[in-house]
């Protein structure tokens, strides 16, 4: 590899790296889209003097913008801009401190001499000469300018006439960037679309684990060609309709589907995919998308026999997409397979997720342009496509779904949409990221400049977090400082309401053999066959509850009502003799208007959730020097859940010190769809590529491998006391080991090699030995940057550098305890192991409590009801 | 004397208190005796060596056998023949089985028994009884080849005398009652719980002096008896109560599910018919579910609505528990162990189990 990063900002909205690589490397693909403003002139692409291009080229050195001369040229199309190193002017002028009188040494003073590294003098050049150039016309409303100062080197564009219905003869704009270093050309392009506002499209989709959802902005489609405020799509109401359009649905059909959430714009994220999948695989690895979606994928499922037919076909259920992330192997019940010359070659999971997901992704993009073709009828488009993502997802992950949407639009251009699709970008961000963005919209926050803002997204399943600190000049200038995020949220509190349930059969049983039995037996196995109504039944049941919550106050008298709980004659302490199965049970729970935290599962769930968010954070909090927190955004439907509420903001008063004014909890109907409304706003200047910035881990002393704190022991049941105890093995291993923030070089590399690296949410080791090759006396400096590829460690010296080794991720994935993304799965994936209530033997049957008056009126704070009990299926 | 005029009361007034009526028959060659047991619940059939017992309910002043079935098993017992038995006892209730005109007629005897015997058979002294009074070369309604009607006069005859001697016996014995009574007039009436101190002070005036602790004692036992006899009553009062309402209970549902239930089933088993026969058997099966739970103080919520159904009574809040189940519920909203019963019906297409509750499911009109 031998290429040169340069940050750039495209559009005043976009922060990347771009990849200067020598001549005849391919280049990605980097096709951005442009909205032209009515009114001022605009940034197309700026480089801010403040940045250093990084060399990925041994021997070569980092290259400050302080120091680069520039050239701007454009030519049929093309504008061309050289970077080049400028010759320095004069050197520093400071005076050298007179020379200290020579120590006389002793010889023995000798052999504790250590020579003193030379301090490099520094040279301070002149600005370079401030540039003001008229470039050309780009097109006949268009004409670029180039701009040069002490601040940044900029490409840009104004308005030469008004904007007005009439189209661009000209989109596409390329600026080629040079830089010329040590006689070497290294060169990168990027294209630029500028789109008219009659043109411009911007669709964010949020594929959530519960819930996916649309937003779409555009220009108003008159003289006066306004933006927008964006609009949040139907996305179920066009999954349909392109269902009926390419009749894999019947088009008078008016059957309800699973997949709808009434009285909302949402779609439900529920996919079956059929066990026997037809089609012809060439090469199954390299398929893209699953093939015959029509026979294949479910992603509508009617509600009158729907299940139970794709049952009947065997169709398997996809369990949740994001948190299996990384964790197929966990399905391997769930199997699937091909026929390829009369052979049925079986593959897993892990093989196939992928491409169901691209082809979700598909259909649901396809699904909007299909309705905008149809309803525009002549119209072009380009089209800005930006796709949230969890925090779980590394840059390889970020890097794979990129492509794949970049082939989806490839696809749709070229075939069905050719001649409308002119141009598209594709865009990942950060789900909690994008909830800030968001935040930041609203009319009624406050936000500083420069400060540090945590927000922390709990959903359905996974709970992510980010730190961003808002720009010096601009609060826009938005900095990912962290992001992380981990299987655990709204199920699994709904799981633990589930511990809870069964931890109490089990105590009010006449013996412990036969409540497992009963468990196992009635209340398990219904859950994971395909008896759809009594596990709808029973989650409904069991949502309702945890949305009926009763706080510690009145946990005796919840106690009494379930105590005295009767269907018919029939309480939990006859439910096992004489009950009708799980059907007694649920008419049990029926009968109950609420739960409480009766053995502590729920407390332990909140407090692992807030537990694991905030130290993680904290983290931050401890070993970045210029933290300062100005407010921390609670976002994600987990947080209609008071106790999680409430631990959180106790946890985060606790343990960073921030006061608890500071902390906003966003209001139930914000909660999911802040973050889609949040990404249109260009005003923002977000590096969406980055996972986080590095933090060294440093283990043990003298040892050559990292030594990492004994692992827990990897059986999946977590005893009583060290209940969600593995969650914090990451963490208590982090409590162990010094921790090195690595902003600005500052990695310690002597320990290097007995170094791990947390980004993000994954750890990295360095590959390869050479960068531990010393020579003796030599200082070195290392760093780490990441790039498209990967993250890369650059060891320097002297500011040359002079080794680059790529970081690896370290595959954690059999460490990882399934006990936490087995409840997350809940009740889509059940394991008997992961019942910690089942597992444990210290449960005693109790007395029974004498009958106890309920209590009247309110109690203390954990009024839940919604009124909106979200419903399994 | 007394034991004289009780002989000659016995005797005379005989007829009235026969134990047992004999039915004599032509050419008949077995014995059979039909005796009501048990208060009336019960009806014991013996027929030489082979007896058979019979569980009766009452309708109104009538005993009746459980089904039609229990009839047939007891006139193969007695090995006579339903019209014979019409024809004898023509007199009788005509909604009545043959068999269970065997029963009531036997319930109009003292000692609720009749006997049927070959004719010219001659039992014990109680059983002579209806020779004097029937004697005619058959019974009433006997089995020769004429009817009843033609021995009318004879039978007349016969009666008269029998009339005659029973109120002969009547008044002897009225007479000896009186004698009794007024002998015992003189004594002072007792009550079961008269105060025992007028005793004691007539008895005091006779006995010694040195009984006396013993005689406190013995009231004190009797006080403390009388105490105990007082709760039992009140015991037996309400456990009677009890009683009668689990009877009457039980004669509601019981008629009720031999009408809705037994009957049918049966009915359905002698058509052939699958389809009837699954559905009977399912009802009777979900019904004897709701029953036991009910009985064992284990009811599920829907139990009661099951049991109401079978009384004909509406069932205050056991419905809320109930989910109806017809064509228009969607597969997908059908659990999978109801489902295994839809398909069922579905296979011998039944429209449902009307209102009968499974698993607090109703399925009907498929």
């Amino acid at each position: 590899m031998n290429f040169y990063s340069l940050p750039i900002i495209i559009n005043d909205r976009r922060e990347m790296l771009l990849e200067l690589v020598e001549q005849y490397s391919t280049t990605r693909n980097n096709s951005y889209i442009i909205e032209v403003p009515s009114l001022t002139s605009f940034n197309l692409l700026t480089l801010l003097r403040e940045n250093t291009i990084k060399t990925f080229v041994e021997q070569s050195r980092d290259i400050p913008l302080q120091q680069i001369e520039t050239e701007c040229t454009f030519m049929n199309g093309i504008v061309t801009l050289r970077l080049f190193e400028a010759v320095p002017l004069y050197i520093n002028n400071t005076p050298e401190e007179p020379a200290a009188p020579k120590e006389k040494l002793s010889y023995e003073d000798l052999e504790d001499f250590k020579p003193k590294a030379k301090v490099q003098q520094e040279e301070v050049f002149t600005p370079v000469t401030e540039r003001n150039e008229q470039l050309g016309h780009a097109n006949s409303h268009l004409a670029l300018m180039f701009e040069a100062n002490r601040h940044a080197i900029s490409v840009k564009s104004r308005q030469i006439r008004e904007i007005n219905q009439e189209l661009f003869d000209q989109n596409k704009l390329t600026i080629r960037v040079v830089l010329e270093v040590n006689q070497q050309s290294y060169s990168s392009h990027i294209d630029l679309y500028l789109s008219h506002p009659a043109q411009f499209i911007g669709i964010a989709l949020d594929f959530g684990s519960e819930s996916s959802q649309m937003a779409v902005k555009r220009y108003t489609n008159d003289f006066n060609l306004l933006e927008k405020k964006p609009e949040i799509e139907n996305l179920f109401r066009n999954i349909v309709s392109f269902h009926k359009s390419n009749g894999w649905l019947e088009q008078n059909e008016t059957v309800d589907f699973y997949q709808e959430e009434k009285n909302t714009n949402f779609y439900k994220s529920l996919f079956f995919l059929k066990e026997q999948l037809s089609g012809h695989y060439e090469d199954i690895d390299k398929e893209v998308f699953i093939q015959d979606v029509k026979d294949n994928l479910k992603m509508l499922v009617n509600t009158k026999d729907g299940f139970n037919t794709l049952t009947r076909q065997k169709f398997h259920q996809l369990p949740n997409l994001k948190i299996i992330h990384k964790h197929e192997d966990l399905l391997n019940g769930i199997s699937f397979e091909i026929e390829k010359q009369g052979y049925g070659i079986p593959i897993k999971l892990s093989e196939i997720k992928q491409k169901v997901y691209n082809t979700i992704l598909q259909v649901m993009i396809a699904s909007f342009l299909k309705k905008e073709f149809i309803r525009y009828n002549n119209a072009t488009r380009y089209i800005r496509l930006m796709l949230l993502v969890p925090n779980i997802y590394d840059t390889n992950d970020i890097n794979y779904i990129q492509h794949q949407l970049n082939n989806i639009f490839k696809e749709l251009s070229e075939n069905e949409y050719r001649d409308k699709i002119l141009a598209w970008e594709v865009l990942t961000i950060s789900e909690s990221d994008a909830s800030f963005i968001g935040y930041i919209n609203k009319n009624n926050t406050q936000i500083q400049k420069d400060r540090d803002y945590i927000i922390i997204d709990s959903g359905k399943g996974t709970t992510d977090f980010s730190i961003i600190r808002t720009g010096k000049g601009n609060i826009f200038d938005l900095k990912p400082v962290y992001r992380n995020g981990f299987s655990g949220a709204g199920n699994m509190i709904t799981y633990a309401v589930f511990e809870t349930l069964l931890h109490y059969i089990r105590q009010t049983a006449h013996t412990s053999q036969s409540s497992i039995k009963y468990i196992k037996d009635k209340v398990v196995r219904i859950l994971t066959s395909d008896d759809l109504e009594r596990k709808n039944n029973l989650y409904s049941e069991l949502e309702r509850l945890k949305f009926n919550y009763k706080g510690a106050n009145v946990k005796a008298q919840v106690r009494g009502t379930w105590d005295n709980a009767k269907s018919g004659d029939i309480g939990f302490k006859d439910l096992i003799e004489f009950g009708d199965g799980i059907n007694t049970l649920i008419s049990l729970l029926n009968g109950i208007e609420n739960v409480a935290d009766f053995y502590n599962y729920i407390g332990e769930t909140c407090d692992f959730i807030a537990g694991s968010t905030v130290s993680y954070l904290k983290l931050i909090k401890d070993n970045k020097k210029d933290f300062n927190c100005a407010g921390i955004i609670l976002t994600g439907r987990s947080f209609m859940f008071k106790p999680l509420v409430e631990k959180m903001k106790e946890t985060l008063v606790q343990q960073l010190g921030v006061r608890e004014e500071q902390i906003n909890l966003l209001s139930s109907n914000e909660l999911k769809d802040i973050c889609i409304k949040g990404v249109f706003n260009n005003s923002i200047r977000l590096n969406a590529e980055m996972t986080g910035y590095p933090i060294q881990l440093i283990f043990g002393t003298e040892s050559n491998e990292p030594v990492a704190a004994p692992p827990v022991e990897k059986k999946p049941v977590i005893s009583r006391k060290s209940l969600f105890a593995r969650l914090f093995n990451d963490l208590n291993t982090f409590d162990k080991v010094e921790k090195v923030l690595a902003f600005d070089n500052n990695l310690n590399f002597d320990k290097l090699q007995t170094s791990q690296f947390l980004i993000g949410s994954k750890t990295y080791r360095i590959a390869g030995n050479d960068i531990f090759q010393r020579q003796p006396g030599v200082n070195y400096e290392a760093n780490v940057e990441f790039t498209h590829k990967g993250y890369y460690i650059r060891r320097k010296h002297n500011g040359i550098v002079d080794s680059i080794a790529p970081m690896k991720v370290i595959d954690d994935t059999e460490h990882n305890d399934l006990s936490l993304v087995v409840p997350s799965l809940f009740p889509n994936y059940i394991d008997e192991k992961y019942l910690n209530s089942l597992e444990r033997d210290d449960i005693v049957p109790e007395p029974s409590a004498g009958p106890v008056t309920p209590a009247s009126g309110n109690t203390s704070g954990n009024d839940n009801s919604s009124g909106q009990n979200p419903l399994y299926f | 004397m007394k034991n004289f005029l009780l002989t000659l009361l016995v005797f005379c007034t005989g007829p009235l208190f026969v134990t047992a009526q004999h039915w004599r028959i032509n050419g008949y060659k077995d014995t059979a005796a039909i005796t009501i047991v048990n208060e009336g619940k019960e009806v014991k059939v013996q027929s030489g060596a082979t007896a058979a017992t019979f569980p009766l309910h009452s309708e109104g002043q009538l005993l009746r056998l459980k089904s039609s079935a229990e009839n047939e098993r007891l006139l193969r017992l007695v090995k006579v023949d339903a019209a014979r038995i019409d024809k004898e006892y023509h007199d009788l209730d005509r909604s009545l089985l043959a068999g269970e005109k065997l029963i009531n007629k036997a319930n109009t005897f003292a000692g609720k028994k009749l006997m049927i015997v070959p004719e010219g058979y001659n039992g014990g002294p109680d059983e002579n009884v209806d020779e004097t009074a029937n004697n005619n070369g058959g019974e009433a309604g006997g089995v020769n080849e004429t009817p009843a009607a033609d021995d009318g006069g004879n039978l007349w005859k016969d009666n008269w005398m029998t009339l005659l001697l029973a109120a002969l016996g009547v008044a002897l014995v009225s007479a000896l009652l009186t004698r009794m009574l007024v002998k015992n007039k003189k004594a002072p009436e007792a009550a079961p719980v008269a105060d025992p101190e007028p005793v004691a002070v007539a008895a005091a005036g006779k006995e010694p002096k040195g009984n006396a602790a013993e005689l406190k004692k013995v009231k004190q036992e009797l006080a403390a008896a009388l105490a105990e006899l007082e709760q039992l009553q009140a015991t037996h009062a309400d456990l009677e109560k009890k009683l009668n309402v689990n009877r009457s209970f039980d004669s509601s549902y019981f008629n009720e599910a031999f009408r809705k239930l037994v009957a049918p089933m049966h009915e359905a088993l002698e058509s052939g018919s699958r389809k009837d026969t699954l559905e009977a058997v399912l009802k009777m099966a979900m019904h004897f579910s709701s029953l036991t739970r009910y009985k064992i103080a284990k009811k599920q919520a829907f139990d009661e609505a099951n049991i109401y159904y079978l009384l004909n009574q509406k069932a205050p809040g056991a419905e809320v528990a109930v989910t109806e189940i017809d064509r228009t519920t969607p597969e997908d909203k059908i659990p999978k162990n109801i489902r295994t019963v839809t398909d069922l019906l579905h296979e011998q297409g039944s429209a449902g189990l009307d209102d009968t509750i499974l698993s607090g499911y109703r399925i009907k009109n498929l």
